[in-house]
């Protein structure tokens, strides 16, 4: 409310069509009595208006966002931006949106819609490495590897501190079959991050896939994962990582004691499931291991059923 | 080899000799491949190219069809688009004999070729799959051949057929039809997908996996559709591969079916004329984190000797080609890490797939064929390009791979699909021949020089007259080899159906199990030959 009182004060100083000003005022009250769609309105009306008014789009961005509408809000305040480009509070405004809309749609697995938001927020935002992390992810789920490690790339060169740029990078670099330089991003990264757990853990994601197409043996790769939980024992991916290596050597101990870890961290996807269950007919525990094929059928379909546009 | 030239092919100086020779334009074989590439890639462009080895006119030598895919709404040909049928005229020479025999041409988008005798009238048919159907051509045994889809009911009506596989499920001594469907797909439905705003095909899962058919031979020229009462109807799924073999040895053809991003199935023939999927049981189905991979073909033999039938299937890029060894009991042991097959196939997109002994050790070794959906792979993964080489593995003989140094052929690129493999010059070396998407397909001959082996060509009387089923157990000296008659198997293709056992000493007996039941045993076995061998009556 008070960002939109500030706006009409600033009208009212500059001199904008009485018409664009009474609406704006109107859209001021109805926004104080909670009546969102009503002030919205009188407020689109308003920049029609005074098109050139960057304070009208960036009002109407705020009342978006406070709607649950990310993408009229970025699109509000892209304008905003537009208009009045040396805005610093009006960019910091809509990276913010930007970032929470990109979570938004990587949650819900619409990777495409994310990848334009994406590339879009990069390109508004050239220095920010937290956009570049962005842009590198939903590049990645698109499929788009060498795209995906250059936005890591310009991400760390931004922000060296950053472990998930760190991170990122490596396995961007691995999807993009860069797999020397994968390697050595992540042996980098644990002379910077050595305290960094999540940058274990995929460290040794990436050494269990090289360690199958023959560039390694499991040692290193479970090693890697071990250090990872001696900093946080609650790194589900760890557990089941170790689990699954466990499995394949048929050590049904360890693969037990690990999976139940990382269930017991939260890991609740098909794939722990189909582990259990393969683990548990294994030792002749049959009903539950259908109940854990029950679980991963269940898990499949929701996860085949999440939406790609 | 004389000192000096060991010398010298260390010293790189001299090629060691390829195991497989391109004869391909030698033989005189020009047809090409046409998919009807389009701007509206529909993936159906991206899976045709079958291939069939067959002695169709029964003078002892194989014969060669190719399945040509079609035109698309958008997707023109110059030319006739056509299948074709080469005669093996001896010498490693062929001629175009397509015009006479009435297989140039279908009235759909043609997919693959399975061939088997299907009457027992001692000429071998052929079943031609595609989109929206498929068709059966009898052989009448004088170079023609007469489309029998309308009398037969085998048209597989309105489906995405892809591999075909000829076996005798309910072991009447009659070849049944087993087609593996792809998926629900229309032109004018078409999905559309853009990389760097060009467009690409769309991911598989896109499209909704159809069920398989099974069409059982009645005996009189008719086939009843029998895929509802015999559960294959029930198992929705993109089907690409199938192969038809007796896994858990009880007499009765089981089939292996790759499916892609599909859970693959394991069809346990229960022997009333139903079948039981034991794919999860077997894990088969999944790979370990539970993904369905991208299965296109697959085929099987006993890779570590036990005597068991083992699985390869090939799969996508970064999922590794899988192999599945048979213990005798469930779970199989996936050994696709342990066999080294992960890290040769790693980057490929693989397709047709076959068990063969290509040096004639004993063992059975591996012949693939790769190559990629989307010509803009590379921009996404470094390691994976377009264009992939076929490749040879070569077995220890306890099912650990090495990559054997092939020949020119395995340096080249190639877009490879359907692969079959026979033995096309009678010398106990097993050849193959791949169609490449809109390429000439390319003939290989196997070069390697050996006398410690001998063929078998069976010929059921009780059994059908293929023989496909039967299980053939060879002792010479301590080792004993256990191979099948298969049905189907690789991508979009059938083979030469006799068997070649290499590493022989003799004596040497061999047991057959028909698919009738009966066991014989044959001692009188010569090296360095093929021996005909007919089902006796009791």
């Amino acid at each position: 409310m008070k960002h939109l009182a500030i706006v009409l004060f600033l009208l009212w100083q500059g001199g904008e069509p009485p018409e664009a000003m009474t609406l704006a005022r109107r859209a001021y009250d109805a926004a104080r009595r909670g009546n969102l769609d009503a002030a919205a309105a009188d407020l689109l009306e308003a920049a029609r208006l005074a098109p050139r008014n960057a304070l009208y789009r960036s009002a109407l961005g705020g009342l978006y966002a406070r709607q649950n509408k990310p993408e009229e809000a970025i699109k509000s305040f892209r304008e905003a931006v537009r208009l009045e480009p040396g805005n610093t509070a009006l960019k910091a405004n809509l990276e913010t949106l930007s970032l929470d809309y990109g979570a938004a749609l990587a949650r819900e697995r619409r990777f495409r819609a994310g990848l334009q938001l994406a590339r879009e927020t990069a390109a508004l935002s050239p220095a920010s490495a937290k956009a570049h992390i962005m842009l590198g992810l939903f590049e990645t789920r698109n499929q788009q590897n060498v795209r995906a490690v250059a936005a890591y790339r310009r991400a760390l060169e931004l922000a060296p501190e950053s472990s998930d740029a760190s991170v990122g990078l490596g396995i961007a670099q691995s999807a993009a079959g860069m797999l020397k330089e994968s390697q050595d991003t992540f042996e980098a990264g644990l002379r910077r991050f050595p305290q960094d757990a999540m940058h274990r853990q995929a460290y040794g994601v990436l050494l269990v896939k090289l360690a199958e197409a023959g560039g390694a043996g499991t040692e290193r790769a479970i090693e890697m994962l071990q250090s990872a939980l001696a900093l946080d024992p609650a790194l589900a991916e760890a557990h089941y990582q170790l689990g699954s290596l466990a499995l394949a050597r048929e050590d049904h101990a360890a693969a037990a004691s690990e999976f139940a870890a990382a269930l017991g961290n939260g890991l609740d996807d098909s794939r722990i499931h189909y582990a259990l269950a393969r683990l548990l007919r294994r030792n002749g525990k049959t009903e539950e291991a259908a109940k854990h094929l029950r679980l991963f059928a269940e898990r499949k379909a929701a996860e085949q059923d999440g939406r790609q546009p | 080899m004389t000192r000096l030239a060991i010398a010298l092919l260390l010293a790189g100086q001299v090629a060691a000799p390829p195991v497989f020779r391109d004869i391909t334009a030698a033989a005189g074989i020009v047809w090409r491949h046409f998919n009807g590439l389009s701007p509206d890639r529909y993936l159906l462009e991206s899976t045709t190219g079958g291939v069939a080895v067959l002695d169709f006119d029964n003078d002892g030598l194989m014969d060669l069809f190719f399945v040509n895919g079609g035109e698309t709404p958008r997707g023109k040909s110059k030319t006739a688009v056509r299948h074709a049928l080469y005669r093996n005229l001896g010498g490693n020479k062929f001629a175009d004999v397509t015009p006479r025999s009435g297989l140039g041409a279908t009235k759909f988008y043609g997919m693959g070729a399975a061939s088997g005798d299907y009457d027992n009238d001692g000429h071998t048919d052929l079943y031609i799959t595609g989109y929206p159907s498929g068709a059966l051509f009898h052989n009448n045994g004088d170079g023609t051949f007469r489309d029998a889809t309308a009398e037969a009911r085998t048209a597989n009506e309105g489906e995405w057929g892809a591999s075909a596989a000829w076996f005798d499920y309910n072991n009447d001594g009659l070849l049944d039809l087993f087609i593996a469907n792809y998926a629900r797909f229309s032109y004018s439905d078409a999905k559309r997908c853009e990389f760097e705003g060009k467009p690409v095909y769309c991911a598989q899962t896109a499209y909704a996996g159809r069920p398989s058919r099974l069409y059982r031979n009645n005996g009189n020229g008719a086939f009843e559709d029998v895929s509802a009462i015999s559960g294959i109807a029930s198992q929705p799924g993109r089907a690409l591969g199938v192969v038809a073999v007796d896994f858990n040895n009880d007499g009765r053809q089981d089939l292996f079916v790759a499916r892609d991003a599909s859970p693959n199935l394991l069809l346990r023939n229960k022997g009333d004329g139903t079948f039981e999927d034991l794919g999860l049981e077997a894990e088969v189905a999944y790979n370990a984190d539970g993904v369905a991979r991208a299965g296109m073909g697959v085929d099987a033999g006993d890779i570590d000797g036990d005597g068991n039938a083992d699985f390869a299937v090939t799969n996508f890029d970064t999922e590794y080609h899988a192999l599945y060894l048979n213990p005798g009991r469930l779970p199989f042991r996936e050994a696709t890490v342990s066999s080294r097959l992960a890290e040769f196939t790693q980057p490929y997109v693989g397709w047709g797939v076959r068990m063969i002994d290509y040096d004639r050790d004993g063992d059975l070794d591996l012949f693939i064929v790769n190559g990629h959906l989307h010509e803009m792979i590379a921009q996404s993964n470094r390691t994976v390009s377009y264009r992939e080489p076929p490749l040879l593995l070569a077995n220890d003989g306890k099912g650990r791979f090495t990559k054997a140094g092939a020949g020119p052929a395995f340096d080249q690129r190639y877009l490879g699909r359907g692969m079959a493999t026979g033995d096309f010059d009678n010398d106990g070396a097993v050849d193959a021949v791949f169609v490449s998407l809109n390429d000439p397909p390319v003939l290989l001959r196997n070069e390697v020089r050996a006398s410690n082996w001998l063929g078998v060509r069976l010929v059921g009387t009780r059994s059908n007259r293929d023989a496909t089923g039967a299980r053939l157990t060879l002792r010479s000296g301590a080792r004993t080899l256990t191979r099948w008659i298969t049905g189907g198997g690789s991508f979009l293709a059938s083979h030469d159906r006799r068997v070649v056992f290499g590493g022989v000493t003799l004596p040497a007996s061999l047991e057959i199990r028909w698919p009738s039941g009966l066991r014989q045993t044959v001692t009188a076995l010569a090296t360095g030959s093929y021996h005909e061998i007919t089902e006796t009556k009791e």
